[in-house]
């Protein structure tokens, strides 16, 4: 067995505690004067507290040197068995579900305010009182697609959400009359009309192809202008 | 009054209701029109549903108010819904400018007598819906505005 991080040989845990706790900065409750005499029991009591804390930090320095996931590494998780047997309710919340656990395995590239307003958005999407009967909920493979385009643009300006009959997920961003509309699509494909009126006469630009050269396709038609706040 | 089956004119107005998800918004939730999945037709579907506004008498606000009402006949429109109003001709050019001819054709039903539909649409077009979306169904009617 090699180790992840050292590429040496495995190291049981309690090595690893001994040769990195001199590094490890606790705070001894002995320095503490108003605790006054302590028994052997309560020594090893405390002792006992001192190796869990020190373990505690040691598994968050290990979990710190593992590489957290990219967007490019989502794969989709299911919570969902048979959602031929599912009522609607129950499938909106599978679905809205599966993309917020999707979500978390890159929150740390995503801002707080940003991650909870996107559910906040999804779960409007998702809302029951709303949805006909016919649509499909949101699909994972395009919601990964859309994660992975948030997180390498990441844009300041949250896009409004909404979707396609067969559940793919469309981002809108409105600048006045002009639009940037982008479909998610499986697969890590998108594709994007731009809508603009620069004489006053509607222009459009419309393509399609891989998230990761979304943003350059979009260049040349100032994406700033909807994506980034001044 | 046209026949079953019988083409709308270039002056007409055809109504399309819209569910929530189908509606642009910004980023708070906001509605600011459709969104191009809103015209486009689902795998089952072989025609585009809409309303014909001029089956109804009176001014434009009030077909826009009766066609609203006789939507909610034949279904349950969602609270949060929208319906988008264009102009036939309007319609008719976005598709002639790319070499397809749609239909548009008065089909009414027993639950709806105002139905129409728009035949002969092309399937998986982004960008032509999208043109529907921005510049032909420019005009926007919330459901909850219509009492």
């Amino acid at each position: 067995m090699t180790n992840r991080t050292t590429g040496s040989g495995f190291v049981p845990p309690k090595k690893i505690f001994s040769t990195l706790s001199s590094d490890i900065s606790v705070t001894s409750p002995f320095s503490n004067p108003t605790l006054g005499m302590v028994t052997s029991t309560s020594i090893q009591t405390v002792q006992q507290g001192l190796e869990d804390q020190e373990t505690k930090v040691l598994r968050e320095r290990v979990a710190a040197l593992r590489n957290s996931p990219s967007p490019a590494s989502l794969r989709p998780f299911s919570i969902a068995t048979n959602n031929e047997t599912k009522t609607i309710e129950e499938r909106l919340f599978d679905a809205t579900a599966n993309v917020k656990i999707l979500t978390s395995q890159v929150a740390m590239h995503l801002d707080r305010e940003w991650r909870e307003r996107l559910f906040q958005q999804l779960d409007s999407l998702h809302d029951p009182e709303e949805w006909e009967p016919d649509d499909r909920p949101i699909q994972q493979s395009s919601f990964a697609t859309f994660l992975k385009a948030i997180c390498q643009i990441r844009p300041t300006v949250r896009p409004g959400l909404g979707l396609s009959h067969g559940g793919q997920l469309l981002a809108a961003w409105t600048s006045g009359k002009n639009r940037l509309t982008i479909e998610f699509l499986p697969n890590d494909r998108v594709r994007w009309v731009v809508s603009r009126y620069p004489e006053g006469d509607l222009e459009q630009v419309a393509g399609q192809g891989a998230v990761s050269r979304l943003l350059d396709s979009l260049s040349p038609y100032s994406p700033e202008e909807w994506l980034f706040k001044c | 009054m046209l026949s079953k089956g019988q083409q709308l004119l270039d002056i007409h107005h055809v109504m399309r209701y819209v569910s929530w998800t189908k509606l642009r918004k910004d980023g708070e939730d906001n509605v600011l029109g459709f969104f191009p999945s809103a015209f486009e037709l689902r795998p089952t579907e072989e025609s585009l549903s809409v309303n014909w506004l001029e089956y109804f008498s009176g001014d434009h606000q009030n077909q826009v108010a009766e066609s609203v009402r006789e939507f909610r006949r034949g279904f349950d429109a969602k609270k949060k819904s929208a319906f988008g109003i264009a102009n036939v001709r309007k319609v008719k050019d976005v598709f002639q400018g790319s070499g397809r001819a749609v239909r548009i054709v008065y089909s009414p039903s027993l639950d709806n007598l105002a139905h129409a539909s728009i035949q002969k649409l092309p399937r998986d077009e982004f960008a032509l819906f999208e043109t529907l979306a921005t510049d032909v169904f420019t005009e926007m009617v919330m459901n909850a505005d219509v009492p």
